[in-house]
């Protein structure tokens, strides 16, 4: 009888602290909606990983090493970057550049709302954490959940499971974060801008060669992130080649819900209470609403810079939408410019430039990794 | 705090947005080129 209840004396208070946290996720999964496919299995790998002795991960047994299938999975999918990589597949064959291409100015709010990034390495640096871990938390400000992994793990980071908490709470969190912000700096007038409607009417000749253009140039600037771009493009070359529907489709659902639940669960390797209950873990997610925030600022003053050359205003609140974070920010800014004015229709806009947002995380990505890799 | 590893990162922020610009900017021409190539080649 006493072995049934003997390992109920080693529970620590942290793995409870642990459990809560576990179940903080799963009810934000289930109770509010947020980005359920990846918090549910991560708050429940919480609680499994942090049960006294958990053979879910690695232990010694009477001086024998045992490994656990959590500990398995995480080696052999995330360790080598594999599911962050299949899950680009995935997500690459989900998007459509139309709006992008149609209109390849919106690139350019993209690229401006990677500031977050940046600005997020120099407070991480300057609140004393390692170059390599600055960078791997600062790369939260990519809103995107493969290649915060991706770099994460490149620098083994002694923070990846925070990390990827944090990146994904936020991105979660996008309708709460982005529009205090947004409000703070532009004018009612400057929200009721209103845009002419984009003529997503894009050859088929420029869909297939776009994804192989954007390889080869982010290839050869950023060779370390070709992997991370090149899987994005590969799957979105599925998607428009017109010859592979099936393979499409199976990239945006099966494979993508099939990593998607590993990666969830894969990720509670690192949220072991000794790895996760420390002060680093709180400023990680301070410094990741920091990086959230300095996107948003980024690409909405880059939208009003514009404006002041600019004939055919840009309603400045679509440069948030640069933030990645696909596709919830653009839904947050079409509802903004809704709810500003019933007749100001910005969805198109936020789209292509939500879209360019994913692909300048991931450029900015490859930069951090060519800097300090 | 550790100003020193902060003012080091400065000059990475400033090359980093840079660089992202300088190969958005190459994309986005790239897709001019694309879309005038494409609709030339249709008026064809």
């Amino acid at each position: 009888m006493e072995a049934v209840y003997a390992n109920a004396l080693n529970i620590q208070w942290q793995q409870v602290v642990m459990w809560a946290i576990g179940a903080a996720l799963i009810y934000l999964a289930i109770g509010k909606d947020m980005e359920p496919t990846l918090l549910l299995p991560m708050g429940f790998g919480a609680i499994l990983v942090n049960l006294p002795k958990s053979g879910a991960i690695t232990q010694i047994y009477e001086g024998v090493e045992e490994v656990g299938i959590i500990d398995l999975l995480f080696n052999s999918g995330i360790a080598n970057e594999l599911f962050p990589l299949l899950l680009f597949i995935g997500i690459g064959a989900m998007i459509d550049f139309g709006p992008l291409l149609s209109n390849p100015k919106l690139m350019l709010f993209g690229a401006a709302a990677q500031f977050g990034i940046f600005f997020t390495l120099g407070m991480a640096a300057l609140l004393g954490f390692e170059l390599k871990d600055a960078a791997s938390i600062a790369i939260i400000g990519a809103a995107d959940g493969p290649t915060s992994i991706f770099v994460a793990n490149y620098f083994r980071s002694n923070f990846l499971g925070p990390i990827i908490v944090a990146a994904y709470s936020y991105m979660a969190l996008v309708p709460i974060v982005q529009p205090p912000v947004i409000k703070l700096i532009t004018t009612t007038q400057e929200r009721q801008i209103r845009m002419e409607n984009i003529n997503a009417n894009v050859s088929k000749t420029t869909r297939i060669l776009f994804p192989v253009v954007v390889t080869i140039i982010a290839g050869i600037v950023s060779p370390r992130s070709v992997a991370l771009i090149g899987f994005l493009m590969f799957g979105n070359l599925i998607r428009e080649c017109g010859v592979l529907n099936s393979l499409s489709e199976t990239a945006q659902n099966a494979l993508a819900n099939l990593v998607t639940l590993l990666l969830g669960i894969t990720v509670a390797a690192r949220m072991t209470a000794d790895a996760f209950l420390n002060w680093q873990t709180i400023m990680i997610l301070g410094l990741g609403l920091v990086a959230f925030v300095f996107d948003t600022v980024g690409g909405v003053l880059f939208a009003k810079l514009l404006n002041l050359f600019l004939k055919n205003k840009v309603n400045p609140m679509i440069g948030a939408c640069g933030i990645s974070a696909f596709p919830m920010s653009a839904r947050v800014i079409y509802k903004m410019g809704l709810a500003e004015d019933n007749q100001n229709f910005l969805l198109m806009h936020a789209v292509g430039v939500n879209v360019s947002g994913q692909i300048a995380s991931v450029i900015a990505g490859g930069m951090i990794l060519t800097f300090f890799g | 705090m550790n100003v020193q590893l902060f003012l080091y990162t400065l000059p990475y922020m400033a090359k980093g947005m840079l660089g992202i610009f300088a190969v958005t900017l190459i994309l986005v021409l790239c897709i001019v080129l694309l879309n005038k190539l494409s609709s030339r080649k249709g008026n064809d």
